[in-house]
């Protein structure tokens, strides 16, 4: 009996690693085939194209910042920097204990006015409306404390041209990012959103907003999430762009369409990864209603974000993200091999419960059972060996492609020892931050299932 | 255990060919940053003989490179004064310059099998107007397989160089194109050329709008008659187009020929009634901008609320708005303009 149980047991967990690695294998093999085609198109020409405000839309920036004020200043300042012809900066405050209204109202020379604010979309009391008298394209909305998604629904309320992108209030815009995502809108009518690539800025040189030198920090925990960042945004995001099927833009730089945002209710108050959210309820509004619209993903505009330095702020990080992702799927569960959903239903949802979400799960399981049979002796050599492989694999394998899919892409900033820093580190991923993360995935499933819910406070040392 | 052991052989091969790999990317990424820094420093070595040469006239300055990366930094510069120079001589200057020197370069290029150097290709091409490879764009566009990109550019290389076969090369690609990349290519072309398209009311409809777009975005003014001919098209787009046209040229129409647009369900459709009634008096549109100020889209209120601004007395009658009327979105949007873009904010 106890011998059929292992059996059992052992080829549940040797499928599941298998076909974790066919997926990210095939993930890999359309990413790369999307960056290759496009990896030496010359972007200043694309770029260039797209300045004329008869061509882009004009678009209104928000910034939601609770607790930023050490870096909101350089965000507004990159999002002044940035090359587009037409847009608004709305920043929301979202009742944040520092000083973030003081910095910002003090910097940009704000003036409180008098703004009436449609109420479209749910979200709390506006204490006050400011503009500045520097640049009158700056807005800032003092509210109460209601959360991100909160904050984006006042600034909706508040913005008025028909396509808004959300930032956050930790992020860098390269010069040419707006109008490198707007293109894609640009493009095809169909688009209602899409999003950029996220990239870590810690230990780069920013000056007024603007990415002066990159630089790599130090750390191993931060090298580890660069890594982290190139493995989820260069091979997962592309893949599903292609088919139609992104479940996540970041909410860090995203841009939608606001009739369609609007339409699903905004994004959602109680939840915890409102991102991800809003972005499964445009798919389900694009299933029922218009089946031409398009979500997308763009690899090439970049946004700079400063990632967590110490075990404890990940861990929150984690956590929060993980705790969103099972909050998103367990609301729009009904997606699940659902006919009317498609490949959405039949394949992008069971990635996201199977192998994002529930994946922690199964690894930790995986751990324990090779732990208990090793003591009851009911572990075979093969078995552990194969097992071991397979995690090296699917943890330093995938991470060293992405070191080197993204020194490929980036040769224009990389350093030669950046670069085998990285494919170094990379190996040791399974042996610590692989492990570490996974515990911080599993607080979020327990964080879940207590019903915790927070958005949480991230200690900034700036960008 | 044989699988097992093969397995693990696979993944230390695996692991040496990633190796093996990220030597070529060190390589690769040290050639490139050399290259980088040695183009900047040609750059800053030729740009006075660029200047004196493509900017100044001087003919007798030599514009000479003898390495690819010289060859390179030559073309940023000259890049970099098509994008900013307005003068025509001096973008004559240039354009020969590059077709006689770059040409045979981009022909190679072009010529190539990878798609992106194709695609980089023809953006040089648009960008330095390189003539004498038309006909190898002309080729590329009559072949069935090629990239949408490189379509679009085709075509606006076209609508650049010889725009009177533009048409001929767009009937073939159009249903590869979205409205917004019809219009980019139309506004390549000469206003004499837009005006054709308009006189003659194309009787395709896309090609017809775009060019619509084009006039009223150039706010070109000649063919007016025909414009107000098209307010009655059967076709929708083509209509409001003619409609947005004259709100940017004017019209000696009266404004309840267009009243249909004030009682529009459609934001876009009252906005431009509202630009429009910016060309008649304000004792005959006042009625109408005050209503549409109230409007509940933002876009509509705005427009009239410009509208007003533009008269003379447009201020005493957004003072007399504020006083009479109590609706808070007209108040602001009437606010926004008034201090929207100085320095002086309205303060609670």
């Amino acid at each position: 009996m106890w011998q059929w149980i292992n059996t059992i047991f052992q080829t549940l967990i040797l499928l599941y690693m298998f076909v974790v690695i066919g997926v990210y294998v095939i993930m890999l093999l359309f990413s790369l085939l999307e960056l290759y085609r496009g990896r030496n198109i010359a972007r200043e020409a694309v770029d260039e194209e797209l300045q004329d405000i008869n061509y882009v839309y004009p678009l209104s920036i928000l910034v939601p910042a609770y607790n930023e004020s050490i870096n909101i200043i350089n965000t507004v300042q990159s999002l002044l920097s940035s090359r587009y012809p037409e847009y608004e900066i709305i920043i929301i405050n979202d009742g944040s204990k520092d000083d973030t209204l003081d910095v910002a109202i003090k910097h940009f020379n704000m003036k409180k006015i008098h703004r009436v604010i449609q109420t479209t979309l749910p979200s709390k009391e506006v204490r006050g409306v400011y503009q500045s008298t520097i640049d009158p394209r700056i807005l800032l909305i003092d509210k109460e404390n209601g959360g991100k998604a909160d904050s984006l629904n006042s600034g909706i309320n508040l913005s008025k041209y028909p396509y808004f992108c959300s930032i956050d209030g930790d992020c860098i815009l390269g010069e040419n990012s707006l109008v490198q995502v707007m293109e894609a809108f640009v493009k095809d009518p169909n688009v209602i959103a899409a999003g950029g690539n996220v990239k870590i800025a810690n230990g780069s040189d920013i000056q007024m907003g603007t990415l002066m030198r990159y630089g790599m920090s130090d750390k191993p925990l931060v090298m580890m999430q660069i890594i982290e960042y190139f493995r989820a945004f260069l091979m997962g995001r592309i893949t599903f762009s292609r088919f139609n099927m992104v479940f996540i833009i970041s909410g860090a730089f995203s841009i939608f369409a606001k009739k369609e945002v609007v339409e699903v209710g905004g994004y959602l108050r109680n939840t915890i990864g409102e991102d991800m959210e809003l972005v499964v309820r445009l798919h389900r509004l694009i299933r029922k209603k218009d089946k031409q619209k398009k979500i997308k993903f763009l690899p090439y505009p970049v946004c700079w974000t400063e990632a967590p330095e110490t075990y404890q702020q990940l861990k929150r990080q984690r956590s929060r993200w993980h705790q969103g992702l099972i909050e998103s799927l367990w609301r729009n569960k009904q997606i699940f091999a659902n006919p009317r959903y498609g490949k959405l239903g039949f394949i992008a949802f069971p990635y996201f419960l199977f192998i994002e979400c529930l994946g922690p799960i199964i690894e930790f399981t995986g751990y324990l059972y090779v732990i208990f049979a090793f003591f009851t002796g009911g572990v075979y050599l093969e078995f552990a060996l194969l097992l071991l492989l397979l995690f090296v694999i699917n943890g330093a394998l995938f991470s060293m492609v992405s070191v080197i899919m993204e020194s490929w892409l980036m040769k224009r900033y990389m350093t030669v020892k950046d670069i085998w820093r990285l494919f170094v580190l990379a190996i040791t991923e399974i042996f610590w931050y692989k492990p570490c993360t996974l515990w911080f995935r599993l607080l979020g499933l327990w964080n879940y299932a207590r019903g915790k819910s927070s958005w949480g406070e991230m200690v900034r040392k700036g960008l | 255990m044989t699988g097992i052991i093969w397995l693990s052989y696979g993944v230390v091969a695996a692991f040496i060919v990633l190796f093996l790999i990220t030597i070529y990317v060190t390589v690769d990424t040290k050639k490139f940053q050399k290259r980088q820094r040695e183009m900047a420093a040609y750059v800053q070595e030729h740009t006075p003989a660029c200047y004196a040469y493509f900017v100044e006239g001087n003919e007798q300055q030599k514009v000479i490179c003898s390495t690819s990366t010289e060859f390179e930094a030559i073309e940023t510069i000259a890049e970099s004064y098509i994008a900013y120079v307005k003068d025509d001589a001096i973008l004559q200057r240039i354009y020969r310059y590059m077709d006689a020197y770059y040409s045979p370069a981009y022909k190679r290029q072009f010529r190539g099998k990878s798609r992106t150097q194709r695609i980089n290709a023809l953006y040089q091409m648009l960008d330095f107007h390189i003539v004498s490879l038309l006909p190898e764009v002309k080729k590329m566009l009559a072949k069935k397989n090629i990239a949408r990109k490189e379509r679009f550019l085709g075509l606006k290389i076209i609508a650049t160089l010889d725009e009177a076969t533009t048409y001929e090369f767009y009937r073939h690609a159009k249903k590869s194109l979205a409205a917004n990349q019809v219009t980019m290519i139309v506004n390549c072309m000469s206003d004499d050329m837009i005006y054709d398209i308009v006189d003659e009311k194309h009787a395709d409809t896309d090609w017809l709008v775009a060019a619509l777009k084009v006039m009223a975005k150039r706010q070109l003014a000649y063919s007016s008659f025909i414009v107000h001919e098209l307010l009655y098209h059967e076709n929708v787009a083509v209509r409001d187009e003619a409609v947005n046209v004259l709100s940017a040229i004017g019209t000696e129409k009266s404004l309840a020929d267009f009243e249909e647009y004030f009682y529009s369900e459609n934001p876009e459709n009252r906005m431009l009634f509202a630009k429009l009634a910016a060309q008649y008096t304000l004792d005959d549109v006042q009625a109408y901008l005050v209503v549409l100020a109230q409007d509940k889209s933002f876009i509509v209120r705005q427009a009239a609320i410009q509208a007003i601004g533009q008269y003379t007395n447009g201020r005493a009658m957004f003072e007399k708005m504020l006083a009479s009327i109590d609706d808070a979105y007209m108040h602001d949007a009437i606010n926004a303009y008034l201090k929207g873009g100085s320095a002086d904010v309205a303060v609670d």
